[in-house]
Parts: C-alpha cells; sequence; structure tokens
C-alpha cells in the first residue's frame, strides 16, 4: 500500500494526465481480452514493464514484486485449468500421474488453454500496476468524477481513501502502546491484545466520522463534497506511444 | 463598537448528560482582537466554540454574529459558517481529501464561489499560510505541523470575520507554534478577530489583548491580560504557570 503509494506520487508522470494513462491501460486491457492469445499478453506484460520503468522511472523492482503477487494468484487459479483429476486412468492425455486412486492428467489442449488464460490476466495485470504506480488515488479519482461516476462513489472513495491513513496511524499508536505494557509476548495474549486492538480501531473510526462530519459542516458542508479539479498536463508521446502499443499487440496477435 | 460576535447568556445540556455544559455564557468579540480562551478542561471552552457558528443549538439565549441573531434554517447556517470559521486541534479530524489543494478548496465552493474565485482563494490562502509548495503533496505525507497550517489555510479560504481555533496550537513545536502565531498575527492586522482556546497562559499574557476565562460552563472573566493575571484568585483556578512568576520572556508579541 505505502509502496504503491510512495511511486505514484513520486514518479515522472505524475503531473500527466490520468486520462492519457489510464486510456494506455484500458486498451492495453481490450486488446489482451479481444485478441486473446498467449504473445499478446506476454508483449502487452513487456510493454508495461518497460513504460513503467523507463518511462515513469519507477524501480524495476516495484514493478516485479507487484507483479509476481499477482501472478502467483493467476498461477494456482490455472492450475485447475491445466490439471484433471478422476478416479480411473484418462485417455488422451500428454501425461498422467496416479497418486493412490486418483490419476492428475493433462493434455496438450489443456496446457495451450491455461497459458493463454495465464497470458491475458498477467497482461492485464500488468496494464493496471502501470497506471497505479504512475497515477495516484487522488487523480484516479479525478478521472472517475471525469467519468461522471455517481457523486456518492467518488465521496466514499475520497473519505475512505483518506481514512487508511488516518486509521492505519492509530492502529500503529495503540499496537505501540499495547507493545510497551507487554500485550504481544506471547501468542494467547497476542490474540487477546489484536482482538482489543480491533474493537478499539473500530470505535475510533466511528469518533473520527463524527468528529469529520463537525469540521465538514464547519466549513459549511451543504450537500455534496464539492472541490476543485486539478491541473494536469497532457504528453503528446502518449498518442505515438499508444499508436506504437496498439499496432504491435494487433501484429502479434494476428501474425503470430 | 460593534461586535463580530457574541454569545448572549447561553445554556446547553449535552442529550444525556447530568450536568449542563454552559450555564449563562456571555462573550463579546469586536473587531481585529486577540482573544484567549481559558478554563480548564470540561469547563465548557468547546462547547461554546462550537455554539458560534451552529453545530450546537443552545436551549437558552442568543449567538450574535455581526450583530445578526443566528438562526438555524439553511441560509442562516450558511451565513454564520461564513463569517465564523472554526479550527480544530487535531488536524487529522479536518482534512478529508488526500489532495491538500481540493481540501482547501472545500469551504469556498460551499459559499457559492466559482471555479475561477476559489482557485484564486486557495492560492491566497496558501500563501497566507505559507503552504503554497504542499499543494500538490498528499495530505498523508504531511508532518504534524504542516497538516495544522494546511487545515487552517481550508478555514481561512472561506475568509471569515472571525476565526475560532480550539488547541490549535496544542502540541506543535516552538517554531511551528510561532509560524501558526505569525498567521494570526496577519489576520488580525487584515482586522480579523482571531480567538484561541488555550492551556497556554504564556500564550494568553502575552499575544492575547483579551482574556476570557471559563469555569463551569460560564465566562466568569473577560478583561485585558494584565487584569486577569493581576487577580490573584485566578491563580488557583487555572493553575501554576509563568505569567505569575518574574522574568518574562515576550515570545508572543505581535510583529
Amino acid at each position: 500500500m505505502h509502496l504503491i503509494d510512495r511511486h505514484a506520487y513520486s514518479n515522472r508522470l505524475r503531473r500527466v494526465d490520468p486520462a492519457q494513462k489510464g486510456g494506455l491501460a484500458v486498451l492495453t486491457i481490450l486488446l489482451c481480452l479481444l485478441l486473446d492469445r498467449p504473445t499478446v499478453g506476454l508483449l502487452a506484460v513487456a510493454w508495461m514493464l518497460a513504460l513503467t520503468t523507463l518511462w515513469a522511472q519507477v524501480p524495476p523492482l516495484a514493478f516485479g514484486r507487484a507483479l509476481l503477487a499477482e501472478g502467483l494468484f493467476l498461477l494456482l487459479s490455472v492450475v485447475g485449468v491445466a490439471l484433471s483429476v478422476s478416479l480411473g486412468q484418462p485417455a488422451a492425455t500428454a501425461a498422467a500421474w496416479r497418486i493412490g486412486p486418483l490419476w492428475f492428467s493433462t493434455s496438450s489442449e489443456a496446457l495451450a488453454l491455461a497459458l493463454r488464460l495465464l497470458s491475458r490476466a498477467l497482461g492485464c495485470a500488468a496494464a493496471l500496476n502501470f497506471l497505479i504506480l504512475t497515477t495516484p488515488l487522488t487523480d484516479l479519482i479525478e478521472l472517475l468524477r471525469r467519468l461522471r461516476v455517481p457523486e456518492t462513489l467518488i465521496e466514499l472513495m475520497t473519505i475512505i481513501y483518506r481514512a487508511i491513513f488516518v486509521l492505519l496511524e492509530s492502529l500503529d499508536r495503540m499496537r505501540t502502546a499495547q507493545d510497551a505494557r507487554l500485550g504481544y509476548r506471547d501468542a494467547r495474549r497476542a490474540m487477546r491484545s489484536a482482538a482489543l486492538l480491533g474493537s478499539q480501531l473500530f470505535l475510533d473510526a466511528y469518533r473520527r466520522s463524527k468528529r469529520l462530519q463537525i469540521t465538514l459542516e464547519s466549513r459549511g458542508l451543504d450537500g455534496p463534497l464539492r472541490v476543485i479539479a486539478l491541473d494536469y498536463t497532457s504528453d503528446r508521446r502518449v498518442w505515438w506511444i499508444g499508436a506504437a502499443l496498439v499496432a504491435s499487440l494487433m501484429l502479434a496477435g494476428v501474425a503470430l | 463598537m460593534n461586535a463580530v460576535l457574541e454569545w448572549d447568556n447561553l445554556y446547553f445540556t449535552f442529550p444525556g448528560a447530568a450536568a449542563p455544559a454552559l450555564r449563562g455564557a456571555t462573550l463579546r468579540l469586536e473587531r481585529g482582537q486577540r482573544v484567549a480562551l481559558l478554563g480548564r478542561n470540561g469547563a465548557g471552552k468547546s462547547t461554546l466554540l462550537l455554539q458560534a457558528n451552529g453545530i450546537l443549538r443552545p436551549s437558552s439565549g442568543e449567538v450574535r454574529v455581526g450583530g445578526t441573531p443566528l438562526g438555524f434554517s439553511r441560509r442562516g447556517l450558511i451565513a454564520a459558517r461564513r463569517q465564523v470559521g472554526l479550527v480544530f486541534q487535531n488536524p487529522d479530524d479536518q482534512l478529508f481529501s488526500a489532495s491538500v489543494a481540493q481540501d482547501i478548496s472545500f469551504g469556498p465552493l460551499n459559499l457559492g464561489l466559482s471555479v475561477g474565485e476559489t482557485r484564486q482563494r486557495v492560492a491566497t490562502a496558501a500563501a497566507l499560510c505559507e503552504i503554497a509548495d504542499l499543494l500538490d503533496r498528499p495530505t498523508h505525507a504531511l508532518s504534524g505541523g504542516q497538516k495544522t497550517r494546511v487545515a487552517l489555510a481550508g478555514v481561512l479560504a472561506m475568509e471569515p470575520q472571525v476565526i475560532l481555533a480550539d488547541e490549535a496550537t496544542a502540541g506543535l513545536d516552538p517554531w511551528m507554534r510561532q509560524q501558526v502565531f505569525a498567521i494570526f498575527n496577519r489576520l488580525v492586522a487584515q482586522g480579523t478577530t482571531v480567538l484561541l482556546a488555550t492551556h497556554d497562559l504564556d500564550v494568553a499574557h502575552h499575544w492575547a489583548d483579551l482574556v476570557a476565562v471559563m469555569d463551569a460552563g460560564r465566562v466568569i472573566v473577560a478583561a485585558p491580560p494584565k487584569q486577569v493575571f493581576g487577580d490573584p484568585t485566578l491563580r488557583d483556578l487555572l493553575g501554576p504557570s509563568s505569567p505569575w512568576a518574574a522574568g518574562e520572556v515576550d515570545t508572543y508579541a505581535p510583529r
């Protein structure tokens, strides 16, 4: 959370209009889904890695760690596609293993399908990584506001995003106070302390919400939470990058 | 002299509370005054401030903002909140947006100002509070002192006649506190009235023109600091502190 947030606020594309960055990410996702080929997905990952690290100057490690976490989840979920389980010996398979009464088998079609799913999902995940590592949530909220997402959702996102950090600070303070009184010296006490902490944090959040209501009303809250739009620069290179991206992905999808 | 803000014989009891929080509180603030509101914890300082812009409604008595009785209609409340700005102790209670600029723009937009005027107000308030370089930083990356100044800017952008600050300088280091007082002094020079509810008797002694002391829901004294700190009976109420001691340092003098 903090890691992504830090890069999002300090990368070189921070000032670029979120619509442009969002546009690139959405284009990539659409092409990955429509063309649906392993080469397209993998090429999309390479593109997004290049844009994030070379253009936005986010360290490759940050991109890699985010993608690795997503990749592990995806890998787990395509295992079910690649492997089939049966009681009797399966016919026509690429490989089969017997463990006790169960047969685990895979076929070349199943493997191909799993690879296609994995690469497609990885391509989409990489596109989202590019977006969140280069665009702070305030800008994404601003983009959604421009796209006429309902006001209530925008307000919720604004306040929740801010509350995450406020409550994390509270959490940290409470945990330190418990720790200082040996609240975490063994597993049993740690469980008990954590439970107390959870309920206290809930109360804290509730009290904070009441105080926030007072301060917002003091500043004339009267209907929706209105704020000014943020300023961005428009980067002309985005159009060329977008064109090259679409052309190469299309080529990979059609030719390979 | 016309009062910019008057609390006139206010009574108020919090729902479910046994004893009233205010019992006949009366105080009158004039234009361009520096006011320190003293009183022990639970004396009713915060409750008094929350009455001033209609967050709390007195059971009897009247609040007058610029001579006009505070009305509890939507228009009355907007008028009161335009003229009376409240700053709270914990800036995290006020800052709702992760974008500093957007947070400051909230108040002016609520006053019905155009986007252009609002941008102007944000820039002016940011310059006044010396946070112009923080406008595009995320709120959660600011230090405590920076957050305090951003919260103050969010209130100043509404250009109120009166600023009521509830312990706004508590917990700040002397440098940060001095910066906040520099902002207050600039406001006072422009004719704004600034009231600070505080436990810091030094501040009351050296900075304020008017010191109001609350006890048990009433304002028992409102007088120049010389008079208040010349009264030995108040020492027992407010507790030992340097204004009664020898060797004063003029840290909070207006410049």
